[in-house]
């Protein structure tokens, strides 16, 4: 026992000292924790995900119209068959420019044709197809939390 | 009559020394004890090594980016009178937080000058940083015992940037909401991002809980930070001994004596000194009869040339808060950005590299410089140490020529950055392609 004294501390010091300092870690863990979950967001004011269009408002066939609020371009292929291309950069989420080639990213340059395949710049992926569902009342329902492939059209008619 | 004279004197005195606890005269007694019993002063030690006054030493940028610290807490906390952090529309169709910019502008009495004032003393803090550290690393004061300082110091730096990216958000503009817009989406891509992003959003989405938690951040949290840290990177300044020299100073040549004024002794002994152990500091002490004591006395000259300093750095803010207005852009719009969309000239540099690839050049690259450039003390003793390679370090000197290969990689690292931030700034156009500033200008934010 002398030994052991003489090279630090006792095993009765060390309990105290150590169940001290892991009730105040405990107590600060938990405090972090706490925190952490009180900074997380509860509710979401975020902007909604799904947006109506009246079927009046769409473009002519062969035609394409941009809806800014939403972010989307839709286009018209034939009489029935409608397709929206999200217009957020799939890069770091600014609003890409509508132009001849297609569309160009003010924020990091990134280029996508007309079909929204990346041509150039940073952005890591085609800029994603949106899911059109025709609901009742002569509307189009545009889901922008979809992301499907180039090309992918819809029924409106 | 004269007992009357008697007594107003008597009250006098009895007045004057309840403010001060010492005369203004001459004697080293008396310039120890103005230091140390004033509370602003006493953060400095009684007795400086007279290099620290030299212009060579620091050039005085450590000292202005705390100044610069110093005005955007008063420019700050004069402009939170008048600001609201809210992007609900009010009746003049504008977010509350913008159209406050715009009666700061317009209508309150000193309003632009402060926020001029706030927004340039912001910038000129991040730019007064980068050139401190570059000093402290090419005069090789980031080692023999302050490798910690120097993280702390890093950890200063980061929390300027990240002051200056949430206080840029606040006027809710368009460089405000693409900025924070991009931003986060950066952090998104990083492992562990998305909660991260959650966090400092409050949102799925850049909106009205991101501008409270951001004001927060901004007017609190990181200013808190802030100043404990300071505390801490002066406090083991002084607890160093004072600004890094080398051991021997005997052979620089020093201001001479006669700058500094005579100092009356007014010890019993007329021809010694006496000195008082105040504090244990690291450092050596002049041997007696081997070396001239090259100790000067604080004050009055150290905290002249502060002074000087700090009226400099007022001024010269002034004249350029009365001269160029601080940026504002149109209105937050979530649905366009501006074309060109530019960050301000700091992250110009991040933006370009972001431009050629989101998470490489986004989290990769500057994470592995910032993290470099923290542990770049300890990178250095561990190759040291490992390699045996042991370097004479000679701490205060700028350009040992031992040190030639570090302070070259330094060097480099810091035109990698200036080359970026102007490419960023000059030759982006429109849609982010490259123009050339001779043939048209680049326009759009990147101020």
């Amino acid at each position: 026992m002398a030994k052991e004294k003489k090279e630090g501390k006792s095993r009765r010091e060390l309990i105290t000292i150590g169940s001290a300092f892991g009730l105040m870690g405990l107590a600060a863990a938990g405090t972090g924790g706490a925190i952490f979950k009180y900074m997380f967001p509860v509710v979401s004011y975020g902007t909604p995900q799904k947006f109506l269009i009246p079927v009046d408002d769409l473009p002519d066939v062969g035609d394409e119209l941009v809806f800014d609020d939403m972010k989307v371009v839709v286009r018209r292929h034939s009489e029935e068959k409608v397709a929206a291309i999200s217009l957020v950069c799939t890069h770091l989420g600014c609003t890409v420019n509508v132009v001849e080639t297609g569309f160009q990213c003010p924020c990091h340059g990134s280029q996508y044709d007309s079909d929204g395949l990346v041509v150039g710049g940073p952005a890591p992926k085609t800029l994603p197809w949106l899911e059109v569902k025709v609901v009742p009342g002569g509307q189009i329902e545009i889901d922008t939390g979809t992301s499907l492939p180039e090309n992918t059209f819809f029924e409106v008619a | 009559m004269n007992e009357l004279i008697q007594q107003a004197k008597e009250f006098g005195n009895k007045l004057y020394y309840s403010f001060f606890r010492h005369r203004f005269d001459n004697t080293g007694l008396t310039k120890s004890k103005i230091m140390f019993s004033n509370v602003l002063l006493h953060i400095q030690p009684v007795k400086i090594h007279k290099r620290s006054v030299k212009f060579k030493t620091t050039m005085g940028l450590g000292l202005i980016t705390f100044y610069l610290f110093l005005i955007l807490s008063v420019t700050g906390i004069l402009l939170m009178f008048h600001y609201v952090p809210s992007t609900a529309i009010g009746p003049d169709g504008l977010p509350d937080a913008y159209s406050r910019m715009l009666n700061l502008r317009s209508n309150v009495f000193w309003g632009g000058f402060l926020r001029n004032m706030h927004r340039w003393a912001a910038h000129g803090m991040v730019a007064f940083v980068a050139l401190h550290m570059l000093r402290v690393y090419l005069a090789g004061a980031h080692r023999g015992g302050r490798e910690f300082n120097w993280v702390i110091g890093c950890i200063l730096g980061l929390l300027t940037v990240f002051l200056s990216y949430t206080g840029y958000l606040l006027p809710w503009d368009q460089l405000a909401f693409w900025g924070v817009k991009v931003g986060t989406e950066i952090a998104k891509i990083a492992p562990g991002g998305a909660l991260i992003r959650g966090i400092l959003l409050g949102d799925t989405d850049v909106g009205s809980e991101a501008l409270i938690r951001f004001y927060v951040l901004h007017v609190a949290v990181l200013p808190a930070v802030m100043g404990f840290l300071i505390a801490v990177h002066f406090f083991r300044i002084r607890k160093d001994g004072g600004l890094a020299r080398p051991a021997n100073t005997q052979n620089e040549k020093q201001i001479p004596d006669e700058e500094f004024g005579e100092v009356k002794n007014n010890s019993v002994f007329k021809s010694a000194r006496s000195y008082k152990l105040v504090e244990i500091v690291k450092g050596n002490e002049p041997k007696v009869n081997e070396e001239t004591d090259q100790m000067m006395f604080a004050w009055p000259k150290l905290i002249t040339r502060e002074l000087i300093v700090l009226m400099g750095t007022i001024a010269f803010l002034s004249l350029i808060s009365v001269l160029f207005d601080a940026p504002l852009e149109g209105p937050a719009d979530p649905n366009h950005p501006t074309n060109p969309s530019k960050a301000p000239w700091y992250f110009l540099g991040l933006q370009e590299l972001v431009s050629y690839h989101g998470f490489i050049g986004g989290i990769v690259i500057p994470g592995i410089m910032a993290g470099g450039v923290m542990f770049l003390p300890y990178i250095e003793i561990f190759l040291e140490t490992f390699t045996k390679t042991y370097r004479k370090n000679i701490p205060g000197v700028w350009f040992a020529r031992e040190r030639n290969l570090e302070n070259s990689l330094f060097i480099g690292m810091y035109l990698f950055m200036l080359i970026l931030i102007i490419i960023g700034v000059y030759f982006r156009g429109e849609n982010w392609a490259i123009v050339y500033p001779w043939v048209e200008t680049a326009v759009g934010g990147g101020h």
